[in-house]
C-alpha cells in the first residue's frame, strides 16, 4: 500500500474567518472632571477597547436612558448628550459641557460601542454644579514700558479674591514687525497666557497689539512676564494688567475683537455680552494731538505715555452693551482689542 | 520728582551698580528708570554686544513687588531719529474710579515700602547716564 493512499485527502487549505468579536467593551471610573457654575470640564470614563465610539449624556438627578435612547442622543432623561470616536484602550475625556443650571445636580451617564457593534453597559457618575459667583468685579491693575529694550519685561501684579482672572495688553513699536512671542502670569512655575489677539496697524504696521487672558491664577503677589520676538529694532513695549474676580474658571472669556483705524474713534465692538460680565481692552495709538479720552461707559484702568504713544486699557460692565470707544482729537493710527470676562 | 539725579554709570562686563535703599511714598504712583543711549551725535561706550539688565526691586512689607526688563546698546532707530535713552517705566496696582480718581493703591497701609535700582552689565562693558524718578497719586479732598 502505497503511504499516498494512507493520507486521507484534503482539500486546498483555506484562512479560515476570525471568530466575531463578540466580547463588549467594560467602562470604569467615571468622574465628573470640574464642575463649573453651568456644567463640567474633563469628564471622563476609562473604556479597555480602543475603537468604536464613545456615547455621554447629561440627565436629570435619578434619571435614566436606555443604551438606544443615549447612542440617540435624545429619549428619556436626557438633556444633553454627545459622542466621540474611540481610538485608543484608556481614559477617554470629552468635551467640556455648558448650559446646565448652577448648584444643581445631574447624572453624567456613558456608553461605549466597540467597532464590532458590542454595547458596553452604562457607566453612570454624579455631577453638582457649583454655584454661581454673581458679576465679574475689578480687582487690580498694574502696568508698564520697556524703552529701547530687549523684548523682555517683568511686571509684578498683586491679585486677590475668589474665582480669578486676568487679562494682559501688550503693545509695542518696532520697526521689525515681529509678533509677541507670549505673556506668562505667576512667580515659581507661572503659567502661559492664552493668546486673544496678536495684531499689526495696516497703517503703521510698526505699531502692534497683543491681548492675552488668564483664569485661575494665584492670588497675591505674581510676575507678567511679556516677550517680543523682536530683540534688536525695539523702541516702546507697553504692558497693562488687570485681575478680575468672579470670573467663571472652565470658559471665562467670549469671543474677542480687534479693530484699527485712522479716524477718532478708536472703537470696537464686542458681541454676545452679559450683564454680569465685564469687558477689559486694551488700546495701542500714535498721534501728535494728545492722548485719547476713555469712553463714557468705560473706565481707565492702566495708562502709558511716550512722546506719540498711547496705551491705555479699560474695563466695562457688561450690561453697558460691549462697545469700547476711545474719542481723540485724531487723525491718529490706532488699534484695539476687547474680550468680555464670564461671570462664575 | 528725581530719587536719583542724572549721574554717569561706567560698567566692566560682569559689575553690577546697586543704589541706595529708599523709603519711598506708600502713594507712589510711578517709577521711572531712565539710562541714556548711545547716538550718532552724542557717541557712548555701549556697544550692541553689551546688555543691562535692569531691576526695580519695590519691596512692599517683605515681598518684591516691582518690575525689571533688559536693554542692548548700539544706536537704535527711532521714528524720525535715533533713541536718546531706554529704560522701564512701571506703575504699581492701583484702582481708579470712573471720575479717574485713584481709590486704592499698592502701597496703602504697607508698614515696609522700599525701592532700591539695580543695574548689571553682561556681555560688555558699558558706559551711560541714568537717573530716577518717581511720581504720587494726587488723593481727592475728602
Amino acid at each position: 500500500m502505497s503511504v499516498s493512499r494512507l493520507i486521507p485527502r484534503c482539500g486546498p487549505l483555506r484562512r479560515s474567518a476570525p471568530p466575531p468579536d463578540t466580547t463588549a467593551p467594560t467602562l470604569s471610573n467615571p468622574a465628573d472632571g470640574t464642575p463649573s457654575s453651568d456644567g463640567t470640564v474633563g469628564a471622563s470614563v476609562d473604556t479597555d477597547e480602543g475603537n468604536g465610539t464613545l456615547y455621554w449624556a447629561v440627565l436629570t438627578n435619578g434619571g435614566s436612558c436606555t443604551d438606544a435612547q443615549l447612542k440617540a442622543g435624545s429619549g428619556g432623561d436626557i438633556l444633553q448628550a454627545g459622542n466621540q470616536a474611540v481610538s485608543g484602550a484608556g481614559t477617554q475625556v470629552i468635551a467640556t459641557i455648558t448650559g446646565l443650571t448652577a448648584t444643581t445636580d445631574y447624572e453624567l451617564v456613558f456608553l461605549h460601542r466597540d467597532a464590532a457593534g458590542n454595547d458596553s453597559a452604562q457607566a453612570t457618575v454624579g455631577l453638582t454644579t457649583a454655584a454661581a459667583g454673581g458679576a465679574v468685579a475689578f480687582d487690580i491693575a498694574s502696568s508698564g514700558e520697556e524703552i529701547g529694550g530687549d523684548g523682555n519685561f517683568t511686571i509684578s501684579h498683586t491679585s486677590t479674591g475668589a474665582n480669578l482672572g486676568g487679562f494682559v495688553g501688550v503693545g509695542w513699536y518696532t520697526f521689525d514687525a515681529s509678533g509677541s512671542a507670549g505673556v506668562t502670569w505667576g512667580t515659581g512655575t507661572p503659567l502661559a497666557m492664552t493668546e486673544l489677539w496678536d495684531i499689526a496697524n495696516p497703517s503703521e504696521s510698526s505699531m502692534q497689539l497683543a491681548g492675552y487672558r488668564i483664569a485661575g491664577q494665584a492670588s497675591g503677589a505674581q510676575n507678567i512676564v511679556s516677550t517680543l520676538v523682536e530683540t534688536v529694532s525695539l523702541n516702546r513695549h507697553f504692558v497693562g494688567s488687570v485681575s478680575l474676580t468672579g470670573v467663571h474658571q472652565t470658559v471665562p472669556c467670549g469671543t474677542p475683537n480687534t479693530a484699527s483705524g485712522t479716524a477718532s474713534p478708536a472703537t470696537v465692538t464686542v458681541a454676545g455680552v452679559v450683564a454680569d460680565g465685564m469687558l477689559c481692552d486694551a488700546l495701542m495709538m500714535l498721534t501728535s494731538l494728545g492722548p485719547p479720552s476713555v469712553g463714557a461707559n468705560q473706565t481707565l484702568r492702566f495708562g502709558q505715555d511716550d512722546n506719540s504713544y498711547f496705551f491705555r486699557g479699560s474695563t466695562q460692565d457688561g450690561a453697558d452693551g460691549g462697545v469700547m470707544s476711545w474719542p481723540d482729537a485724531g487723525p491718529d493710527w490706532w488699534s484695539i482689542g476687547a474680550v468680555e470676562f464670564k461671570p462664575a | 520728582m528725581n530719587l536719583i539725579e542724572p549721574r554717569a554709570l561706567v560698567l566692566k562686563a560682569g559689575e553690577v551698580f546697586k543704589s541706595e535703599v529708599f523709603a519711598i511714598p506708600g502713594a507712589t504712583a510711578q517709577i521711572a528708570l531712565l539710562l541714556r543711549r548711545p547716538t550718532t551725535a552724542r557717541p557712548l561706550a555701549w556697544a550692541k554686544s553689551a546688555k543691562l539688565l535692569t531691576r526695580l526691586i519695590l519691596m512692599r512689607d517683605g515681598v518684591d513687588v516691582g518690575a525689571n526688563g533688559s536693554s542692548s546698546g548700539g544706536v537704535r532707530p527711532d521714528r524720525g531719529g535715533e533713541l536718546p535713552y531706554s529704560g522701564i517705566v512701571f506703575q504699581p496696582d492701583s484702582k481708579i474710579d470712573r471720575e479717574r480718581r485713584v481709590i486704592g493703591y499698592l502701597g496703602e497701609d504697607a508698614k515696609e515700602f522700599t525701592l532700591q535700582v539695580v543695574i548689571e552689565a553682561v556681555g560688555g562693558d558699558v558706559e551711560t547716564e541714568f537717573l530716577l524718578q518717581l511720581r504720587e497719586w494726587q488723593r481727592p479732598t475728602p
